[in-house]
């Protein structure tokens, strides 16, 4: 099994547990995570996907073991993890500038509002994503794959070096599922490093570099593709009988 | 969204023309507005403008400044466009104190106005002791549904304080206190509350961008930066400080802080650095306007809520009204 040089997150024999819960969710979880790639971390509903997004973010601490971020770029860590949880509830309509502008904050003073550099930065991210007809739109009044690119948006325009995305591409159409991953991709070729959670194992190879597959209460299969991405890992993950067909040199996982 | 061109600018140059036209305004000599020369003059006139009229505009400017902004913070916080700062506990704690004060305190000073700050932020430390014995529900929900239990007791202590009130002193004392007003302004109430409350309407106003990122989901804070859980109880607690400072001089005055943030999001959007500067405008022309009719529409005084709530749920239904238009 290859293990990552140079990895961005360290986990070492991590036990957690919700409180008022008596099973653990993650039990002896000693991973690292590859920089500058991106990471797809599988498995069924309540296996604690979500979960481990959160402890990596920092947002929940491990209960026993030690999570190790480490970044060479900045010293500073102030929002250079990024993240987009599953669902987003907004009470306010912010605007779609508006909203991309709040992914400023780690760089606006603690009194201030934003400087132009910001908002410039702001309208960079919108060109890049081609947000430029929508800019001034309410965030209510746009479909999912526009509010998932908006979402992306703000979290780009934190600068972050890693991106925690849980679930990115569930509820989109085909065409927004193929932006969001063809942009996941080119992030990873500008240095970002991208972990995210699915429910669909076919769709998570066509980006991944490394997987994270988890079964509650035992221990993770984790890997390169070449490595855990089979028909025996896939099952056991997901607690049914599945196989992997290649067809144009794409891995799909179908039943039975 | 409403398509007013600046309104920041239309709403504070709207605030210098009513608070100047409130100075004219009385019913001395005769009810009505009086010419600016005549000032000088008449004596009597100019004495009761220094002395009565001005330091009761400034404290109405400052309670609809107080107010909206502290229901501005409230809803974002809270998430919640239709919160009010006095909820947690806070308003009905703070009339809790005043009554009591006015059945049992006697005639001292400022015995009912220390007495409402007191119970007002009792109110608020019982609502936030209260939530964190709630087993089940995020921080939000848990804090929503403590102030609703502190207000109720609150309340019913009030009703009790009203059943033994002596029906022909202190029961009016303690009705007029509850409908609110600013009849007995003096300038040394305002020299002892502007310190806290201008220190508060100044904190607010700087911290006015960040604002916004107290109603955005905590691990998305968290991923910022930004410790929600602190950040969110300081803002609540300056508000409710304010809103309890105010409250003590001028009694229980209703609808200014649901309906003025409300109102000012539909002018600017929702982005909390452009919507707080509108708020402390318009908050501080509703409230005026308000209180200009309180004291010179009849001969006595008129409780100030009575206005308030009027015009307030007035424009509250314009407003609901407005935003089904939008979604159509």
């Amino acid at each position: 099994m290859t293990v990552p040089e140079n990895p961005i997150f360290i986990l070492s024999k991590v036990f957690f547990q919700y409180p008022d819960t008596t099973s653990w969710i993650l039990k002896d979880y000693s991973i690292r995570f590859p920089r500058s790639s991106i990471t797809a971390i599988l498995g069924i509903n309540g296996s604690g996907k979500s979960t481990l997004l959160k402890l990596l973010l920092g947002a929940l601490k491990p209960e026993k073991g030690s999570i190790i971020f480490s970044d060479n770029a900045r010293k500073k860590h102030n929002g250079l993890i990024a993240f987009l949880p599953q669902v987003e509830y907004l009470a306010f309509d912010y605007s779609v500038e508006e909203y991309i502008l709040l992914g400023r904050v780690p760089h606006v003073d603690f009194w201030g509002t934003p400087s132009l550099d910001d908002l410039s930065k702001v309208q960079k991210i919108i060109n890049e994503l081609n947000l430029k007809k929508i800019r001034n739109n309410k965030i209510t009044h746009l479909s999912g794959g526009e509010f998932q690119k908006v979402r992306l948006g703000r979290a780009l325009v934190q600068e972050p070096t890693v991106l925690l995305l849980d679930e990115p591409t569930t509820h989109l159409d085909l065409n927004s599922k193929k932006n969001i991953l063809d942009l996941l991709s080119s992030l990873k070729k500008k240095g970002v490093t991208v972990i995210l959670t699915s429910h669909d194992p076919t769709e998570a190879s066509l980006i991944a570099d490394y997987f994270v597959m988890m079964r509650k209460g035992n221990l993770p299969i984790y890997g390169a593709p070449e490595d855990v991405f089979t028909a025996i890992n896939l099952s056991k993950t997901y607690n049914m009988k599945l196989n992997v067909i290649s067809l144009h040199e794409k891995k799909i996982v179908i039943n039975g | 969204m409403v398509k007013i061109k600046n309104p920041l600018l239309i709403s504070w140059i709207l605030l210098g023309i009513v608070f100047v036209g409130s100075v004219l305004l009385g019913r001395y000599p005769s009810p009505g507005f009086v010419s600016p020369g005549a000032n000088n003059n008449d004596p009597l006139l100019m004495s009761l403008i220094t002395n009565l009229r001005l330091p009761r505009i400034i404290s109405a400017v400052l309670l609809g400044i107080t107010l909206s902004l502290a229901g501005l913070v409230m809803q974002t916080v809270f998430h919640n466009p239709l919160v009010d700062p006095g909820f947690l506990g806070v308003s009905q704690g703070a009339a809790f104190g005043a009554a009591l004060a006015i059945i049992f305190g006697g005639t001292l000073g400022l015995l009912v106005q220390g007495s409402a700050i007191l119970f007002g932020l009792l109110g608020l430390g019982l609502s936030f002791w209260i939530s964190k014995k709630i087993r089940f529900g995020g921080k939000i929900l848990k804090l929503i549904l403590a102030g609703l239990a502190v207000s109720a007791l609150f309340s019913a202590g009030v009703g009790i304080l009203k059943y033994i009130a002596d029906p022909l002193s202190e029961l009016p004392e303690i009705v007029f206190w509850l409908l609110g007003g600013l009849w007995s302004i003096q300038w040394k109430d305002i020299y002892l509350l502007l310190p806290v409350v201008f220190g508060g309407i100044v904190f607010i106003y700087f911290y006015r961008w960040r604002l916004n990122i107290l109603s955005l989901g905590e691990d998305v804070a968290f991923s910022l930066g930004v410790n929600q859980g602190r950040e969110t109880t300081l803002a609540i607690i300056i508000a409710v400080i304010i809103t309890a400072c105010m409250v003590s001089i001028s009694g229980i005055v209703s609808w200014i802080g649901l309906v003025v943030p409300n109102v000012a999001r539909i002018l600017t959007g929702a982005d909390t650095a452009k919507s707080v500067p509108v708020t402390i405008a318009l908050g501080g022309i509703f409230a005026l306007l308000c209180d200009d009719l309180a004291r010179t529409l009849l001969a006595g005084e008129i409780p100030l809520s009575i206005f308030t709530a009027l015009f307030g749920a007035v424009i509250f239904i314009f407003i609901i009204s407005y935003k089904k238009r939008g979604l159509e």
